[in-house]
């Protein structure tokens, strides 16, 4: 464990005491990068604070459900980061949309339905859930590790811009300036490693949209 | 501009992991295009199942987002050549938003942040949902 990931666990755990010292130091060492994630794609100071105050309000008042063994700075930035999707779908559109209105001249509206809020979540199983998600995890963090241990930055370079990115192979071979064949070569290698670990760990592929 | 829409697309879209000018794009391809908003319900509707994409865990796990160390000796550039390359891609082609947060932290940006008023304010009133301290 990283010196910065013990000191974070140390913290959380004050925090769950009640430690109002520790809670005003983690408010304090969050607050800022919170506050320029938010102002990336809002660009409104007040509007910016209340966002980033609601994150480390979710976070507080949903302790149980942080896991101390993972990195739990990535929950508060989840946390900010669907307030600012809420955010932008009530009130803001992206450029080149901004100006659009319905029919009684209200900003337009995407439906696009609202992450982790679906009736269906509950159809699976959270245990089942958090076994499948931190397999996942897991593995991809292995395939990561692998190509950053080895140095071959270029294959994580490549991994990154299709999954995280979105990208098609052809795009990622003109960007990286690659053989559309390694690509494709790549990405089934990585594909393969991650079904082998999810096999050892006797899960099913299938639950896993995208392998 | 054409944009090829693969699940994978959809998915970084839902995590607004993309730049505003292609979210731009998106968002109108959307609402114009019944079968492309027929695809980004079917992937919203498997992740509130339960079923977890590689972009989607990646992202949300940050993966391969370098720590706040890291972040910090690349802004002095202290870093090996090809560590450096690496986080120069993370932050310029992938843009991680969470990344380029922390960078502006870093540099200190003092004219654009929380203002500390408000964020006292909000400490003394959010101790309130701390738990009880142990009195044992």
């Amino acid at each position: 464990m990283e010196v910065s990931a013990f000191a974070d666990k140390v913290l959380l755990g004050r925090i769950r005491k009640g430690d109002q010292k520790a809670w005003e130091e983690f408010v304090g060492h969050y607050q800022s990068r919170l506050f320029h994630l938010a102002f990336k794609r809002i660009k409104d100071r007040d509007l910016c604070d209340d966002l980033v105050q609601e994150a480390f309000l979710g976070f507080i008042t949903n302790l149980d459900k942080v896991d101390e063994e993972r990195n739990y700075e990535s929950y508060l930035y989840g946390i900010l980061q669907r307030r600012i999707m809420d955010r932008l779908r009530k009130d803001y559109r992206a450029p080149g949309v901004e100006n659009r209105r319905d029919s009684s001249g209200n900003p337009a509206q995407i439906e696009v339905p609202d992450p982790g809020t679906g009736v269906s979540t509950w159809y699976r199983n959270e245990e089942r859930r958090k076994i499948e998600n931190d397999a996942l995890a897991e593995a991809l963090a292995r395939i990561i590790k692998e190509y950053v241990n080895s140095g071959d930055y270029q294959k994580l370079k490549v991994m990154e811009l299709l999954w995280v990115k979105g990208m098609e192979n052809l795009e990622v071979s003109k960007l990286l300036n690659m053989d559309n064949r390694a690509v494709a070569s790549i990405k089934h290698r990585a594909l393969e490693d991650i079904k082998t670990i999810l096999h050892e760990k006797n899960l099913s592929p299938s639950s896993f949209p995208g392998l | 501009m054409s944009i090829k829409i693969t699940n994978e697309l959809l998915d970084a879209y839902i995590d607004d992991h993309l730049e505003p000018t292609l979210t731009a794009q998106l968002e109108k391809l959307i609402r114009e295009n019944p079968e492309i908003h027929e695809r980004l319900s079917k992937i919203q509707q498997e992740r509130d199942m339960g079923e977890h994409s590689p972009g989607a865990t990646w992202r949300r796990e940050r993966l391969s987002c370098p720590n706040r160390e890291e972040l910090s000796s690349y802004l002095l550039q202290a870093l090996d050549a090809e560590r450096l390359d690496y986080i120069h891609f993370h932050l310029n082609q992938v843009k991680c938003p969470t990344c380029l947060a922390n960078i502006e932290d870093l540099k200190g940006n003092q004219l654009i942040g929380p203002k500390r008023e408000t964020m006292s304010e909000f400490l003394r009133k959010s101790v309130r949902f701390l738990p009880q301290p142990d009195k044992r």
